[in-house]
């Protein structure tokens, strides 16, 4: 991986080695065809922003616990039993089903290429409900405000304000595998988990339609202007004017290796999130041209605030997840990379337990996430239920604000493990993980 | 008649010649005839100019001679007739004396005479008048030397010499002036002598300037004087005006002065002809503007969307006080159902009047976020119509429209959310909570500096805790869409120019207590609880910090230093007569605050200003070239670079006001929406504007458009990019990549654009400071 000044360093020797663009893109291909003898990894991030609703995403099967999630869920909220899709063994004793959106999340399940991680959310180190009561500091700050949990899973903290996010901070340990770009490749939004100490992702999206094409030579003039102002005393002028210098030459790798991939033949819903998935692969399929083994990639999906009227909304952006990563399953077994990429999911936090008064549900904390992928010990429900019971044991308030069981930083570094990272890169990465004496999750 | 011919030949000459060579105590000794003193030749001459005639005459005792004859000696030394007419030789020869002798018998009376340089006889000049300061002459004649000197009005010009008939020299006039200018011709010694002609000099006058004072910018003058022609040129401080002739003492011109001309004086001049650098010249005094123009547009970057054209120099002579009193009085957009809103919003940002309210309105919309639907009039137009009115206006009143405005508490649940009813339920807490983190206090106690305040455990302070947001989600219980009045404004039957309408008998008349110390006693009625929750939250020390950080973040700066902060505050607490809130004090306190005002001179600091988001960026580019030629299709522009205005995905907006530079600790909030791509995309959306070339936007603006009609080349447009778009302080390096790029375009419009697009999609440009 590169940074910003690796990077120019880089493509100023292709410079003095006497050509422009076409030879500097020659030298791209060479180390792409060193770097691809490695092979390949890549993590697929998906988060949900608005809070999914994961208690009614993953779902107890056993009678006894069904009954008390029907129960607290009331009639506005809980799914039939007889509608879940079950889910195939027992994990820790228990049954599990899935919301009947997820077919082919369940059947990745019981095909061993998925698992689940029950109960799960921003902790700075393991605490029971008398704990945290007595000590307000082990909650994470700003607790249950959307941006600020969001911002919370996808850096690993528990802070307000992150700085940096952990997919940043894995990006940061794998310059030298990535390639011509950076190992953090953002289909999304912007977001902190981008973001890494040295390393910045850089954003793909398929091709867009109105776009208007500048006169010959006047791409140079822009790069001129900003090379110049990227020396500018105003720290804001200077980082514009930097990141446009970086990205002129970034663009024209990531849309030859857009390009490469182009030959992808799985059919992906025409939905946005198909659209952003399906990128996702063709980049993957283009990976000689960048010269990466290993990349971490960035997307989101649905808006899950369902305060209000929950019930159909919530099965249409399940679905719509389902579908895209169904495909996108297809698409890496198509290129051979079945089991070489890993997908997970994040969220802001769970929502209540309990319905609220408009047929919706409210901000949360502890949650069930997804995660994907040929190449993990799937089938498995990891971590551990929440008691269902309101004002229990589990229960923050009196509503069903699960106190979560498993940290983000367990899962998180657990995805960081599958990727190779060492003991020592963990640690670095995943600062609050010596909190927790159960260490990572093993994915 | 004997005739004595001068010959050149010296093998011809006669002894007698030869001797003349001599002195004249030698001459003494070898006379052939003996010298008389009784005859005298007159007239008594010493010298001769080479080329003059002489009539010689004799006399003997006074009595004239006639029985002698007449001879002139020496060499070339001219010839004389019978009758003692001498012709004196074209030249002067060597040695340069003739011998005049008349000879009688054995006597003879002689005159020996020197002969000097000739006199200069200029016959013509070949200009009829003089019309310049400086003008080429050439001089035909006879009698010119190699060192003859053509003066001037006597002073002597480097003259070049062709021969003996033709001189020439560049005339240089002393001054401008009309009247008759010698011009002299003049040999030097031996014998030096003059001649001269006289050529008119032809120059506009200038007596009189109407008006005598004029302000900076476009200005009509009336010139009267002299000397005026149909070529005649007035120059406003060295830049052609459009000159009307009217008579030879009668001019009227229409000019450009640069606004950010900063002295007290302009120079008027009327050259003969274009391009002629001579000129009469007479400086008329200016309107001493208000604030300098540099320092008005950056203020239109702040209190408006942008550096127009008009309103920069507006602002120049109404100065910001004077521009802030006229704009709090000019009242928001007119919408009219059922068109769609945001075709006369952009109409009027991009050309209306009444731009100050607009920029704090969507300032306040960056957090205060609807979300309208497909069906755009009522969705959008009535909250926009209601930030419009509150922008200046008092943030209580802001407050009773965020909790009765169908639309905005629509998208956050608050219609229908009824009391409990049951025990398997609660009130949904969305807008309880959104409404106090997003609108008005956020998570963490602040102080009044904007900073957080922080607990004895290092940690922020929460501003609520969950007991504060059920409390109020509860408070706010029982409210729902109200009756149909307004058909237009209707969609899915809700009539979205309604308030919200109370039903007390789904109010939780419960006890209530925000903020751990705030009591709402039980069986309070709907309103009343509203009231007390709303005075409450008013009340809070947290809303006049994280208003005024917001407010300034989207003004000014990013990053305001905490004393800023502070005293903005202050301001909101109290305006000074008592009253809190009153957002017209506040916007004009952070407007014209020291920290604000301070770029208008300075150089730019580190993390000064903003960076444009996609709707102030379109805004700017449409003033600032008065692009005023589009369809509909420009509204949906800022979506395509990530902010569809009035139609966020979520009520997080656009940008979270505390997003920070990736691996920096520089806020920018805008930041956030400006990556690899989409600075590409506004690149490509930049020249599409410029152009008129798609997207909606249409090429023939230019032909009315200050940039491209104003200025006569491109270093002259870059300078007025300089102060139009970087109020004087264009990085000098832009400005030479600039110029350096358009010198290959011979297309002048081309080369223009070319210009305006680079200058405007410079970071030092889109960082606005």
């Amino acid at each position: 991986m590169i940074n910003r000044r690796t990077f120019l360093s880089r493509v100023s020797k292709a410079t003095f080695a006497g050509a422009s663009a076409p030879l500097w893109l020659n030298l791209i291909s060479s180390q792409a065809f060193a770097q691809a003898a490695g092979s390949y990894k890549a993590v697929v991030l998906v988060s949900l922003p608005g809070g999914n609703d994961g208690n009614n995403t993953l779902i107890p099967m056993d009678s006894a616990e069904y009954n008390e999630y029907a129960t607290l869920r009331g009639n506005t909220l809980a799914i039939s039993q007889g509608t879940l899709l079950g889910l195939a063994g027992k994990s820790n004793g228990k049954s599990y089903a899935v919301h009947p959106s997820l077919r082919n999340i369940s059947s990745f399940y019981n095909q061993k290429r998925a698992s689940f991680v029950a109960n799960i959310g921003p902790m700075r180190a393991p605490a029971t409900k008398a704990q945290i009561l007595a000590d307000s500091t082990l909650l994470p700050e700003a607790l249950l405000s959307h941006p600020q949990q969001l911002a919370q899973w996808e850096s690993a903290t528990t802070s307000a304000a992150p700085v940096t996010g952990w997919g940043g901070r894995m990006a940061d340990l794998l310059t030298t595998q990535s390639g011509s770009l950076p190992a953090l490749i953002d289909a999304g939004p912007s977001s902190i988990f981008t973001v890494g100490n040295a390393v910045q992702g850089i954003a793909v999206q398929a091709d867009g339609g109105d776009l208007v094409a500048l006169p010959t030579g006047m791409d140079a003039a822009i790069l001129a202007v900003a090379q110049s102002e990227s020396q500018s005393p105003n720290a804001i002028i200077a980082q514009a004017a930097q990141l446009r210098v970086l990205s002129a030459k970034q663009q024209v790798v990531l849309r030859q290796a857009q390009a490469a991939g182009s030959g992808l033949q799985t059919a992906f819903p025409a939905s946005g999130f198909g659209n952003v998935l399906k990128t996702i692969a063709q980049v993957m399929a283009g990976r000689s041209v960048v010269g990466a083994s290993r990349q971490i990639f960035y997307c989101t999906q649905g808006g899950y605030d369902t305060h209000q009227n929950q019930w159909a909304a919530h099965a249409a952006q399940l679905a719509d997840l389902d579908a895209g990563l169904g495909a996108f399953m297809s698409a890496l077994d198509e290129l051979g990379l079945t089991n070489q990429v890993l997908v997970c999911t994040h969220s802001d936090f769970n929502r209540t337990m309990q319905a609220n008064s408009t047929q919706g549900s409210d901000h949360a904390w502890g949650n069930h996430q997804i995660i994907l992928g040929g190449g993990i010990q799937g089938g498995q429900v990891l971590g551990t239920m929440p008691v269902l019971e309101f004002g229990g044991s589990s229960d923050l308030g009196a509503l069903g604000t699960w106190i979560p069981t498993t940290s983000v930083t367990q899962m998180t570094a657990g995805v960081g493990a599958w990727m190779g990272l060492s003991q020592a890169q963990l640690a670095g990465v995943f600062p609050d993980l010596a909190n927790f004496p159960a260490g990572a999750l093993v994915i | 008649m004997m005739t004595r011919r001068i010959s050149s030949t010296a093998a011809l000459l006669p002894v007698m010649f030869l001797l003349l060579f001599a002195t004249a105590g030698e001459r003494t000794l070898v006379a052939q005839a003996t010298i008389v003193t009784d005859t005298i030749i007159s007239p008594a001459l010493t010298t001769v100019h080479a080329g003059d005639t002489v009539q010689f005459s004799v006399s003997k005792n006074g009595v004239p001679a006639t029985n002698g004859y007449w001879t002139s000696g020496g060499n070339n030394a001219g010839f004389i007739n019978d009758a003692g007419f001498y012709q004196a030789p074209l030249n002067v020869p060597t040695p340069a004396t003739a011998n005049i002798v008349y000879y009688m018998g054995p006597t003879m009376a002689q005159l020996l005479v020197t002969i000097t340089n000739p006199r200069p006889k200029p016959d013509s000049i070949n200009v009829s008048s003089f019309t310049q300061l400086a003008t080429p002459i050439a001089i035909h004649g006879h009698g010119f030397l190699p060192n003859t000197v053509i003066s001037v009005q006597g002073r002597p010009m480097p003259t070049n010499y062709l021969n003996e008939s033709w001189i020439t020299t560049v005339a240089t006039l002393s001054a401008p002036k009309s009247g008759s200018v010698p011009v002299t011709v003049t040999n030097p010694n031996p014998g030096m002598s003059s001649a001269t002609l006289t050529v008119p000099a032809v120059f506009p006058a200038v007596s009189v300037i109407t008006p005598s004072k004029v302000p900076v910018g476009w200005a009509t003058l009336s010139l009267s004087g002299s000397g005026y022609t149909t070529n005649s040129v007035v120059m406003l401080d060295g830049r052609p005006m459009q000159t009307t002739f009217n008579s030879a003492t009668s001019l009227t011109a229409r000019g450009y002065l640069p606004p950010w001309h900063t002295g007290t004086t302009a120079t008027v001049t009327v050259v003969p002809q274009p391009g002629s650098p001579n000129s009469a010249s007479k400086s008329i005094a200016l309107i001493k503007p208000a604030t300098t123009y540099d320092a008005a547009a950056r203020f239109a970057t702040q209190a408006a969307f942008g550096p127009r054209p008009g309103l920069v120099e507006h602002i120049q002579q109404v100065g910001f006080q004077g521009f802030l009193n006229e704009q709090n009085k000019l009242p928001g957009v007119t919408y009219t159902p059922p068109a769609l809103p945001r075709y006369p919003y952009l109409q009027a940002v991009a050309s209306g009047s009444s731009l100050l309210r607009l920029r704090v309105a969507m300032a306040l919309q960056t957090f205060i976020v609807n979300q309208g639907t497909f069906d755009e009039f009522p969705s959008y137009a009535p909250w926009e119509m209601k930030l419009e009115a509150d922008a200046l206006g008092n943030y209580r009143q802001l407050m009773n429209d965020m909790v009765s405005d169908a639309r905005l508490t629509g998208f956050l649940n608050l219609p229908g959310n009824y009391m409990n009813m049951n025990e398997s339920s609660h009130p949904n807490q969305n807008f309880a909570r959104e409404f106090m983190q997003l609108f008005t206090l956020g998570t963490s106690l602040l102080n009044d500096d904007g900073s957080s305040q922080m607990g004895a455990n290092g940690q922020v302070i929460p501003t609520y805790d969950q007991n504060t947001i059920l409390d109020l989600s509860r408070a706010f219980t029982g409210w729902n869409y109200g009756p149909v009045v307004n058909s237009q404004f209707v969609s899915y039957g809700v009539d979205f120019s309604q308030p919200l309408a109370p039903f007390d008998q789904y109010h939780d008349h419960g006890a209530k207590t925000l903020f751990g110390t705030v009591a709402l006693p039980a069986g309070q009625d709907i309103n009343t609880d509203r009231t007390a929750a709303l005075n409450a939250i008013f009340n809070h020390s947290n809303l006049p910090p994280f208003v005024s950080v917001r407010l300034i973040q989207q003004l000014v700066k990013s990053n305001p230093t905490p004393a800023y902060v502070a005293r903005i505050s202050a301001v909101f607490k109290n305006n000074g007569k008592g009253v809190r809130g009153d957002l017209s004090a506040v916007v004009s306190a952070i407007l014209l605050d020291p920290e604000a005002r301070a770029g208008d001179t300075a150089q730019v600091t580190a993390n000064d200003g903003f960076l444009q988001d996609p709707l102030l960026f379109e805004a700017f580019a449409m003033n600032i070239l008065q692009q005023t030629q589009w369809d509909g299709e420009p509204i949906y522009l800022p979506g395509k670079l990530g902010e569809d205005f009035w139609h966020a995905n979520s009520v997080f907006g656009f940008y979270p006001t505390t997003y920070r530079i990736p691996g920096t600790t520089i806020n920018s909030p805008q930041f956030d929406l400006f990556n690899n791509l989409t600075q590409l995309h506004r690149s490509q959306y930049l020249w599409a504007i410029i152009n008129g070339s798609s997207n909606g936007f249409l090429p023939q603006y230019q032909s009315n458009s200050w940039l491209f009609t104003a200025f006569t080349s491109v270093p002259d447009l870059v300078e007025g990019l300089n102060h139009q778009l970087f109020h004087g302080q264009m990085p000098a390096a832009t400005q030479s990549e600039i110029l350096n790029y358009c010198s290959g375009i011979s297309n002048q419009n081309d080369a223009f654009a070319a210009a305006i697009f680079l200058a405007m999609n410079s970071d030092s440009f889109n960082v606005v400071h």
